[in-house]
């Protein structure tokens, strides 16, 4: 930029310190022409291609606008039955993952000890040869921990796996583990059902984040949108059940704080009210099997232990029985708990006496379709899954760990010591492309490409209204010397050679990624050839059908005994809840080595680039605490340390703390930022899912010393950015 | 005494004032001449003159894009692949495309950061390259451009009809 | 006062103009996800201020989520309002600048002109809705994330105010597009990151002088108010309010 009158106000500025121009401007002095003209590519006009969001498990489609071989910009595909061209905030800040400072830019071998963060360079070749000598030592003792992956890369690492006799677990935080498993026990399937929000005139959430983080959020955002003003003459009302005001409950018409783990109570407490006025769709033979979970406990009691008035509770049963499509969803952290699968059977059991299964404006589960690629989904492991894990690794039937993009060091509690698999792990491999906590105490390092950079797809079969499967592709050529994650794998194959390298006979995943896609291209009675329709299929992003008949679902009858939750420490040392929650834009974590993320300000209490402690106004009263304090949280297990946000929309025996920060190491816009609320939490478990039961243990807050401000967008009397519109009453 | 000290002060102030004011001068004149020498010399005087090639058989996107674009060495190769003769340039030329590597030309037509220029819609709107750039088919070598002011796209901006709001050029 | 011809015409000029842009922000729709922010940041170069800037409240957005608390627990209530430049037909950014970077197109787009601007500020100041803001240094960017820059939008360099441009490249390119097929811009043919991005489709843009368009019929809403109406700016942007018990 050569801009006249700032330039000048500049030099005059700087000369007489006798310094120079700083050199920020970067002037393009050269043209660079292509070699060979590619007939898609016209220098200044833009392309896009289609591929799919890896940022959370909905799996977005996304158009990426690519100029002269750069990615500029991530929108959502407008054809694509997921998300209707819509995007998330993390998913356009995926750009800052492919471009990202901090990348790994090649394989590296540990040097000095374990996590000291010291590797050195090695090539592929040298890094491929050691890992497959480490494959032969531990033959028969591999077990791999990945974020959850479907497709073409889920059946073949499923393959890999069981060919070494290894063991494979998905894992996901946020995986709703407890809901598969209520699912499970009330309507037969673990598939997740299509909350039909768009066509409901009535919402009664149970806790659901669906507006930040929840199964497929911008699914439901569109869904959202339509549901309060996409209709003429309808208007969808919307009511949250859940201790801390969300941002999801920020919107809904009514929130109702209730003491944390009892929103099964408040459900059985609904649906005595609809069973005692006559308000079901039961047939007179199911009612008296309703009659018996539900009429357990007292309505009086239940208004007590939950703190909801018995008014709200039949207004609220009116409520879903005038309406003329309610529908109830249930999860996220009223499923944290020690109780969730029971609470979460309670909720199930509501929407059958609403009657919203399968009904439009409901939950619909869409008949089960061919897939392109093999369903070898081994499922979510949950938290006690990865325990067992550990107890192998412990016993020395698991010697070899692999890790791919999955931070277990990060994102499970420290209590929960799983630690001790990277302890008594002989060997870790870890394909991360970045140096993530659990990375750190790598051995060796083979880092995979960007998902901008790589070949792979998507299967559909949680929660959209039809089966889609996306697929991936690279957007942009490779930016250092990486390998996709599947290549590594048939490299590999191909080098033990045997069982494995018969079940493995092609030479790179994208091979093996068009072999699935053609038997089903082609089985579809298309005439015209496979590498057309492919090519149709990369433009459009993947394959879906308009309509799909609905699989009819056979609710079991709820045969439950409500549980109170289960508490860890006792409540005269540690008076308070703990109650962590995924942060909007960084999630678990994963999202803050992203600058965009980190500086995007949390909506509700406008906090960025660090964590704080939120407060009910009165609790910060009684212990003398004001806003910017810095406060000590402590817990049976650990403590944290941040200063303290008052936080009207927070039930007073809470405390809440953002998850996603307090990293160790996840590169220079992450480690050492904020704190990292995993630390509270005790071994706590929902006994039917194995799940952890994140809210299920308690702390106390005392003031500490110190204090630094937290940046916020809000800031009182400095830049008064906020309030200054207050006047404007019109909202 | 102090008489001195402030004279030796005013002194080294306005000579830093004066630096700053040169330096300010100097910028936009900093590109040498010797920047312009090209990898290769080409004569657009031979190739659009004499041999009489249009303008958009290299410079192939200016009607669909922003930029009109320099030529791949392949199109380079499409007529000189049958010419026997051989300069020396020619032979660079036949380095670049041996060892497959694009020609690092130097940019010699520039326009800030901040201003947006569009090729496409200048030809739609029926201009020739040669309003804007000269005769470039008598020129021996490849001349820097004359610096495009905005005083200069204004006037013919003025005599057209074009639009003269800010926002349509600067970005 | 002489009545100067080339003015007359110069105001018939603007007022011929096609197009004029406006948004409709509808509240009820809008869940505060922020999916607008990122997408404003990622297509308009925004820079990233980082830590220590950003407690200086020098964070730049040039649209925000700003957050009301309404009530005390457990009657509480959060509501979210969007805020980008408001685009006012009277904006009192404009006849402040002394150097006439801040100025009105003949679309009804509130412009900042980069290479003008000398950074007085003045037009920050006067803003009601503290929708421009300063640059108080270069950008900078960890090699490679500038490899993202989107070449259609200067990078601003310090001591210059911004703002929210409607994307004012989108609305170029929309239009291009349109002129070169002899016809108008159609409704939704043009849609700024935001529109583009927003899940519940709560932000709308168009063109008020097409009567059909979306932007048009929206903004006769009862639902319909400008922020802070009593000033007479006249904003391009028209809320839709949020339906509330």
């Amino acid at each position: 930029m050569d801009l006249y009158r700032r330039t000048l106000f500049k030099i005059l500025g700087l000369t007489a310190a006798g310094s120079s121009l700083p050199g920020c401007e970067r002037e393009v002095h050269n043209l660079v022409p292509y070699l060979l003209p590619d007939g898609d590519i016209v220098p200044g006009v833009a392309n896009w291609y289609a591929t799919t969001c890896q940022e959370c498990e909905a799996g977005c489609g996304t158009i990426v606008r690519v100029m002269e071989g750069r990615a500029k910009k991530i929108e959502g595909n407008p054809t694509h039955p997921v998300n209707e061209g819509k995007l998330c905030a993390r998913g356009q800040a995926a750009l800052q993952g492919l471009y990202n400072p901090d990348r790994l830019q090649g394989p590296l071998r540990r040097e000095g000890k374990r996590g000291q963060g010291q590797f050195r360079p090695i090539t592929w070749e040298e890094g491929l040869s050691e890992w497959v000598e480490q494959i032969r030592t531990h033959a028969g003792k591999s077990a791999m921990v990945t974020r959850p992956v479907t497709g073409t890369l889920a059946s073949l690492l499923t393959t890999m796996m069981d060919s070494l006799s290894g063991r494979l677990v998905m894992y996901e935080s946020t995986g709703e583990q407890t809901l598969r498993t209520a699912n499970y026990l009330s309507y037969g399937t673990r598939t997740l059902p299509h909350y039909d929000l768009a066509n409901a005139d009535y919402l009664l959430s149970f806790g659901t984040p669906f507006l930040e983080h929840w199964l497929s959020p911008v699914s439901f955002g569109v869904a959202y949108g339509k549901f309060r003003q996409g209709r003429p003459m309808v208007r969808g009302r919307f009511i949250q059940v859940e201790p801390r005001l969300s941002l999801t409950a920020s919107n809904a018409d009514r929130w109702i704080p209730l003491r944390p783990g009892t929103e099964g109570l408040l459900a059985m407490g609904i649906g005595q009210v609809l069973l005692r006025d006559g308000l079901t769709n039961l047939s007179s033979s199911h009612q008296a099997s309703f009659h018996r979970t539900f009429s357990a406990i007292s309505l009086q009691t239940i208004s007590a232990d939950t703190e909801v008035s018995q008014e709200a509770i039949t207004q609220i049963a009116h409520e879903l029985s005038s309406a003329s499509a309610p529908l109830i969803m249930g999860g996220g952290p009223a499923a944290a708990q020690t109780n969730g699968t029971t609470t979460l059977i309670l909720i199930n059991a509501l929407n059958v006496m609403i009657g919203a299964i399968g009904r439009r404006g409901g939950l619909q589960w869409m008949e089960p379709q061919d897939s392109p690629v093999d369903l070898a989904n081994p499922g979510l492991a949950s938290e006690r899954t990865l325990m067992d894990l550990a107890l192998e690794f412990e016993q020395g039937s698991r010697a070899l760990l692999h890790l791919y993009r999955a931070d277990p060091l990060f994102t499970l509690p420290p209590s929960l010591k799983f630690e001790r698999v990277f302890d008594h792990a002989q060997f870790i491999v870890s394909f991360s492309p970045f140096l993530d906590d659990s990375t750190l105490m790598a051995d060796l390092i083979l880092p995979d490409h960007d998902p901008l950079e790589s070949w792979g797809d998507h299967v559909h079969h949680d929660t959209t209204s039809v089966p889609a499967w996306s697929v991936s592709q690279p957007v942009v050529r490779a930016l250092y010397d990486t390998k996709p994650i599947g290549d590594v794998w048939l490299d590999v194959a191909h080098r033990l050679g045997g069982a494995l390298g018969e079940r493995a006979p092609w030479n790179t995943f994208h091979d093996l990624l068009k072999s699935r896609w053609q038997t089903v291209l082609t089985k579809h009675d298309s005439p015209r050839s496979f590498e057309t329709r492919w090519k149709e299929t990369l433009q459009e992003g993947g394959v879906w059908p308009s309509t799909i008949p609905h699989h009819q679902i056979s609710p079991a009858m709820p045969s439950v005994t409500y549980k109170p939750p289960q508490f860890l420490g006792n409540s005269s040392d540690y008076p308070l809840y703990c109650y962590p929650y995924p942060s909007l834009g960084l999630h678990d974590g994963r999202g803050a080595n992203r600058p965009w993320l980190q500086e995007l300000p949390d909506p509700l209490t406008t906090g960025m680039w660090g964590s704080w402690i939120e407060l009910n106004p009165t609790t910060a009263q009684g212990l003398g605490i004001h806003p910017g304090d810095r406060v000590r949280v402590t817990s049976d297990y650990g403590s944290i340390d941040a200063s303290v946000m008052v936080f009207p929309g927070l039930h007073p025996d809470m405390i809440a703390v953002p998850m996603g920060q307090g990293h160790r190491a996840y590169g220079r816009y992450a480690k050492g930022r904020g704190v990292n609320p995993m630390v509270l939490l005790g071994p706590n478990y929902d006994e039917q899912s194995g799940s952890l039961a994140t809210g299920g243990t308690r702390v106390r807050v005392e003031r500490i010393k110190g204090g630094s401000q937290l940046p916020m967008l809000e800031q009182s009397g400095k830049n008064p950015v906020l309030g200054r519109l207050q006047e404007t009453g019109g909202l | 005494m102090f008489g001195n000290i402030k004279g030796v002060i005013l002194a080294l102030l306005a000579g830093s004032v004066a630096t700053g004011i040169g330096a300010l001068y100097s910028i936009g004149s900093a590109d040498l001449p010797v920047q312009d020498q090209q990898p290769l010399r080409f004569s657009h005087r031979l190739h659009a003159g004499i041999l009489n090639i249009q303008c958009q058989f290299c410079h192939r996107y200016a009607t669909q894009s922003p930029v009109a674009g320099v030529p791949s060495v392949a199109l380079c190769q499409t007529c000189h692949e049958s010419l026997s003769e051989a300069t020396p340039d020619m032979k660079r030329l036949q380095i670049y495309w041996k060892d497959k590597r694009p020609i690092p030309w130097i940019r010699l037509q520039r326009l800030p950061d901040h201003v947006y220029f569009t090729h496409e819609m200048h030809l739609f709107a029926g201009l020739s390259c040669t309003s804007c750039h000269g005769k470039v088919d008598r020129m021996s070598g490849t001349p820097r451009a004359p610096t495009y002011e905005m005083g200069w796209c204004l006037t013919c901006h003025e005599q057209t009809g074009a639009s003269q709001d800010c926002w349509t050029c600067h970005k | 006062m002489s009545q100067d011809p080339q003015a007359t015409d110069e105001y018939s000029k603007q007022a011929a103009s096609p197009y004029k842009w406006e948004m409709v922000v509808d509240l009820d729709r809008c869940s505060g996800c922020e999916a607008c922010v990122v997408a404003c940041h990622a297509e308009n170069n925004i820079r990233i201020s980082g830590e220590e800037e950003a407690a200086e409240g020098r964070a730049i957005n040039w649209i925000r989520i700003e957050r009301y608390w309404e009530g005390d627990y457990p009657d509480v209530k959060v509501k979210f309002l969007p805020v980008m430049c408001q685009h006012c037909d009277d904006a009192p950014c404009e006849p402040v600048c002394p150097v006439y970077a801040s100025y009105h197109t003949p679309e009804g787009l509130n412009a900042q002109v980069y290479n003008r601007c000398i950074g007085v500020r003045y037009c920050g100041n006067n803003c009601p809705y503290v929708a421009r803001q300063f640059n108080w240094f270069d950008p900078h960017w960890d090699e490679p994330l500038a490899e993202q820059l989107n070449p259609d939008v200067s990078v601003r360099s310090g001591g210059v105010m911004e703002k929210c441009t409607f994307c004012v490249q989108r609305i170029r390119s929309g239009k291009e597009a349109a002129h070169k097929e002899g016809r108008r811009v159609r409704d939704g043919e043009i849609t700024p990151a935001c529109v583009q991005s927003c899940p519940t489709s709560a932000l709308i843009f168009g063109d008020r002088n097409d009567p059909d368009s979306r932007v048009s019929h929206l903004k006769k809403s009862r639902r319909g108010f400008h922020l802070m109406e009593s000033l007479g700016t006249h904003p391009a942007v028209t809320y839709l309010r949020r339906l509330s018990e």
